[in-house]
């Protein structure tokens, strides 16, 4: 408990600080309100990526991948460019936000659902997943890179707002749809929590406790890609957020209660895109998308993490 | 009637030698013009021109580099013994390309040569980097060794997306990186020449490689200087990567399949397999290239797009038939 509220006083501190520092205090209502819009968009991204992220690692009983590394984040933007270079008269496609974000939204959770369906179906290994993973994500990146170099650069640099995400830019009304949907979303996955706690012993304990293992599986995952899908599709993607959130919090907490750790994973969300933003705001001037940053600084506590887990 | 191992496997590398040579002659004939037999060694006639400015270049690189990519991915399983390990998921190739956006980012002198030179380099920490770390491993479980490449590539990569960000040449380096022959001509791939250095010194360690693959404390016990093989390993594939990526690009894939195919007829012997992957990595590299050439003539579709989705056909194929349930 201790540590929970340590986590939270993280948070807040960070709240605290994006929202008020160096503010101008003539035109105070309009920087908060602006700043306000962003850090609801974060709240829903941290908590969406977070929870689904830790759900996933749950149920497929593994820290390390996510949805997003599984190849969800290059398939999102390999619809954003197909949409340029295949539909061009379909441009408005790229343009209207709310056209966009609900396709985006609902193809994302369509292809991953059934991806994953099959791969679980067929086989519950880890092994398995990261093959899977491995092929799909360099197959869809393999595409990226010809529709990349195939558009123009105008083009281009209409697809890198997409290609980054971004929460300077975010829709205000679509702000408020994710938060509807993510929100009903996440009460299916906090009312299982204690189920969570059974299922991320593995499969065989599971069944031999009287959980119907894969059928509740199988009904997880849906939850699990419509929140990445839609914090996907609101603000582009960041692929190690859920990583690092989630292992964040498993390694702050020590514990292996989902009611905790789900709290936890939220927080650690949070903050990182709050911090991360405001270092992008106020040292890097905006020369950095926030998910280069996360990943960079992912990138290494993921290589630290699985170092130290099998330190000789 | 009893036909002895070693005449099969001579059967096969003459083979593969046949099918390279059919392949290759085709590979030079192909192409929007097409080309007069009678007039190729006249000088001055346009069937000369093609041959030797695009034609000769272009087939001569192909089987460079699909020798090199597939051996180097070779030597890089056998000293991880992993065999979910390559130049593109163990961070190399990233680290050439890192290497060569630095390069365009901070030094204003542009030449082939220090470019190649850069890439080395980062091409040679990345992997440095990733050979130790696999050596702290304790448990070398299959996945975590090619895990961890991937995302040591992730973060090398995303280094390279923030410079390249920060200067805006985003899309110019995705385009470059991204394998295609198209732009092989005559004048502007002979860099890809210095494949031959690493391959030698890889024929020539072959052996040591192979006993390397049984790990440190066995191989030294047999009197191997497990270290520096280790090193010459490392230098040998960055040297062949920072070719690639500098002339052609990179090839996803080809570094991972093509060993694995090998093994699975001819067993994990590097020092007799060595040839047959290089074969093996120039064939299937021709035939992809010839497809990206004819899919949809007289136009092309770059190299990298048909390894890849080629490469995934047959994971996919691979995967549904060994992972039922």
């Amino acid at each position: 408990m201790k540590k929970l509220s340590l986590l939270c006083l993280v948070t807040l501190v960070s709240l605290g600080l994006y929202l008020l520092w160096d503010m101008n205090y003539d035109i105070f209502d309009y920087v908060i309100r602006k700043r306000m819009e962003k850090v609801v968009a974060m709240m829903i991204v941290g908590v969406s990526i977070g929870l689904s992220t830790l759900t996933f690692q749950s149920i497929t009983n593994n820290r390390i991948l996510t949805p997003s590394i599984l190849g969800l984040d290059s398939l999102y933007l390999m619809m954003q460019l197909l949409t340029v270079t295949m539909f061009s008269s379909m441009a408005s496609l790229l343009n209207n936000p709310y056209l966009n974000f609900f396709i985006a939204a609902a193809l994302l959770t369509l292809v991953a659902s059934l991806i994953y369906k099959w791969v679980f179906l067929r086989s519950s290994s880890m092994y398995f997943m990261v093959l899977v993973g491995i092929v799909m994500g360099t197959m869809f990146s393999s595409i990226n890179g010809m529709l990349q170099i195939m558009i123009s650069p105008d083009v281009y640099n209409l697809v890198m707002d997409k290609m980054f995400a971004n929460f300077s830019i975010v829709n205000e009304k679509l702000i408020l749809v994710s938060l509807i949907i993510n929100g009903l979303v996440m009460v299916q996955l906090v009312r299982k929590r204690y189920l969570m706690d059974t299922l991320s012993l593995g499969r065989d304990y599971s069944i031999n406790l009287g959980v119907d293992y894969d059928r509740e599986v199988l009904k997880l995952l849906l939850p699990v890609f419509v929140l990445v899908s839609v914090s996907t599709a609101l603000v582009g993607p960041v692929t190690f957020l859920g990583f690092f959130a989630a292992n964040m919090a498993r390694v702050v907490l020590k514990t292996y209660k989902h009611t905790y750790l789900y709290i936890g994973t939220c927080m650690v969300g949070v903050s990182v895109l709050l911090i991360g933003q405001f270092f992008i705001e106020h040292l890097f001037d905006f020369g950095l998308p926030i998910s280069v940053l996360i990943s960079m600084i992912g990138g290494t506590y993921f290589i630290y993490m699985l170092m130290k887990e099998n330190k000789r | 009637m009893m036909i002895n191992k070693q005449g099969i496997n001579g059967l096969r590398k003459g083979l593969l030698i046949l099918l390279m040579i059919i392949l290759a002659v085709i590979s030079l004939m192909v192409g929007v013009e097409s080309l007069k037999l009678s007039e190729i060694m006249d000088k001055g006639s346009l069937s000369h021109t093609i041959f030797f400015t695009s034609r000769l270049p272009r087939t001569l690189s192909i089987i460079l580099a699909g020798f090199g990519i597939s051996i180097s991915g070779l030597i890089f399983q056998q000293i991880s013994r992993n065999k979910f390990v390559s130049p593109t998921t163990s961070g190399s190739v990233a680290g050439a390309q890192l290497g060569i956006a630095v390069l365009l980012a901070f030094i204003p002198v542009r030449s082939t040569l220090l470019m190649m030179f850069f890439a080395f380099l980062f091409s040679l920490m990345v992997s440095l980097v990733f050979t130790g770390l696999i050596n702290r491993l304790k448990f070398k479980e299959l996945i975590y060794v090619p895990l961890l490449g991937m995302m040591l590539s992730g973060l090398v990569s995303s280094v390279t997306t923030f410079v390249a960000y920060r200067y805006n040449f985003l899309q110019v380096l995705q385009g470059w990186f991204y394998g295609s022959f198209s732009l092989v001509t005559s004048g502007r791939y002979e860099m890809i020449y210095l494949i031959i250095i690493p391959m030698t010194l890889a024929f020539i360690y072959a052996k040591a490689f192979t006993i390397a693959s049984v790990g440190e404390s066995f191989s030294t016990n047999l009197g191997l200087n497990y270290k520096r093989v280790i090193q010459i390993g490392v230098i040998i594939s960055s040297v062949v990567n920072a070719c690639i990526v500098v002339v052609v690009g990179s090839v996803p894939f080809l570094g991972l399949v093509v060993p694995n195919l090998v093994t699975l007829y001819a067993g994990d012997n590097l020092e007799k397999n060595i040839l047959d992957v290089g074969l093996l990595g120039i064939i299937i590299l021709l035939v992809s290239d010839l497809l990206s050439r004819l899919i949809i003539y007289p136009y092309e579709i770059p190299i990298a797009m048909v390894v890849g989705v080629l490469g995934t056909i047959f994971f996919l194929i691979t995967i549904y038939r060994g992972g039922k349930k």
